[in-house]
């Protein structure tokens, strides 16, 4: 029983050291960041979006941010917009006026255009929505889609139109939970200090078990 | 024991109230001017409004919509030495604005930037020195973007970008100010 214990535990082990050791890393992403080219798209893809009756202009939201290209996707630029490089997740173009964009980032943020991306505005939320996930608009209301369902945003009045049942919120708070969100960023030193904990915890015990084993 | 889990418990459950309005007054106007004036013996305050042409100047530079038009800008005076600009700025955060004072030095470079009032539970590190100070000395050249130029705050990504852009807009005025010959205000 007790050797079955030892070595689960050392199986265990290296499991704990995988997964300590990458929660540190994802928790510090700008260390793998090389200098910033605005030309080149270097996060991942997260959307696109093609003007509809210039098909050479494609609108490419990543994970940090929002790029342009001119020549179908051939070379891009960085949109300089003064909001954070957050990830886009959805971006919309008004098929009737193909100046006014919309793009929605994950964080709590929701940016317009009505001059095809020249200058863009930051559209005021209701706290109520933290993350969004996809925006569209019906006549001249918005929708946006959020954790808690679908809304409907006119004139700054929300209301919603489909909310999720319980069991997604749910679900959503246990990932939050699972992944650290609910907590951080405030405390994400807490959680790189326990898995330094960790960290060490496992190599002394892997050190522990190997001087044992070769005492045996 | 149980107390250790309970301070735990309370310090980890604090983001969830990060929705709630919670305003800190941290310096009132007179005291904002006297921070980024200290030796000045004279501040005069006056307003201006921009053209449409002006307006979309600036929004072309900084490719943001400005939401106001007028604004108002205190200039410091020690005797006869002009001491620089200053602007009392409204700046969108996550969910509520935060208001800040941006000190223009004689020489068009940021001077002092302080945070007057800070509205949401999270994210008041900004008002912290080892962040408002990197904006000392940054020019209209500077593209004070965080993660360029600045270094934002973890758990404050939003309102180190709003500092920044009103800092921005703060040196653009200044622009407009001097092409209009108001310095004399």
């Amino acid at each position: 029983m007790r050797k079955w214990h030892r070595y689960s535990g050392l199986i265990a082990a290296v499991f704990i050291l995988n997964l300590s050791i990458t929660g540190i890393l994802l928790n510090h992403p700008t260390l793998f960041e090389g200098k910033h080219d605005d030309a080149q798209i270097q996060h991942r893809i997260t959307h696109t979006a093609t003007h509809p009756s210039s098909p050479n202009t494609l609108w490419i939201g990543t994970e940090k941010g929002l790029y342009v290209s001119h020549d179908a996707g051939v070379t891009t630029t960085k949109v300089m917009v003064r909001y954070p490089d957050i990830p886009v997740t959805d971006i919309y173009i008004d098929p009737v006026d193909s100046n006014e964009l919309y793009v929605s980032f994950k964080k709590h943020l929701l940016i317009h255009s009505n001059n095809a991306g020249r200058t863009w505005s930051r559209i005021d939320l209701p706290p109520s929505i933290e993350r969004l996930y996809s925006v569209t608009k019906d006549k001249s209301a918005l929708l946006l889609t959020s954790d808690d369902g679908i809304f409907r945003l006119q004139d700054q009045e929300l209301s919603d139109v489909l909310m999720t049942g319980s069991s997604a919120q749910f679900m959503h708070t246990i990932r939050a939970l699972h992944s650290g969100y609910f907590f951080a960023p405030l405390l994400i030193w807490l959680h790189d200090l326990t898995a330094v904990i960790l960290i060490t915890l496992t190599i002394t015990g892997i050190v522990m078990f190997l001087r044992l084993k070769r005492r045996v | 024991m149980f107390r250790l889990l309970l301070l735990l418990f309370i310090t980890l459950s604090t983001p969830l109230l990060s929705l709630e309005f919670s305003e800190r007054i941290y310096l009132t106007q007179d005291q904002a001017l006297n921070t980024v004036f200290p030796k000045a013996t004279t501040v005069k305050e006056s307003q201006f409004q921009l053209n449409t042409e002006q307006q979309e100047a600036i929004e072309t530079a900084m490719g943001m919509t400005l939401k106001q038009t007028n604004y108002t800008v205190h200039t410091g005076y020690n005797n006869d030495t002009f001491l620089g600009y200053a602007y009392v700025l409204d700046q969108l955060g996550k969910y509520y604005p935060i208001t800040m004072i941006v000190h223009i030095l004689p020489d068009n470079s940021v001077g002092n930037v302080r945070i007057m009032v800070y509205r949401e539970r999270i994210g008041a590190e900004v008002r912290k020195n080892r962040f408002l100070k990197q904006f000392r000395k940054k020019t209209l050249k500077s593209t004070l973007l965080v993660d360029r130029d600045i270094d934002g705050i973890t758990g404050a990504t939003i309102s180190s970008w709003s500092v920044a852009t009103a800092v921005k807009k703060a040196l653009h005025l200044t622009q407009y100010i001097q092409h209009e010959k108001m310095a004399s205000i």
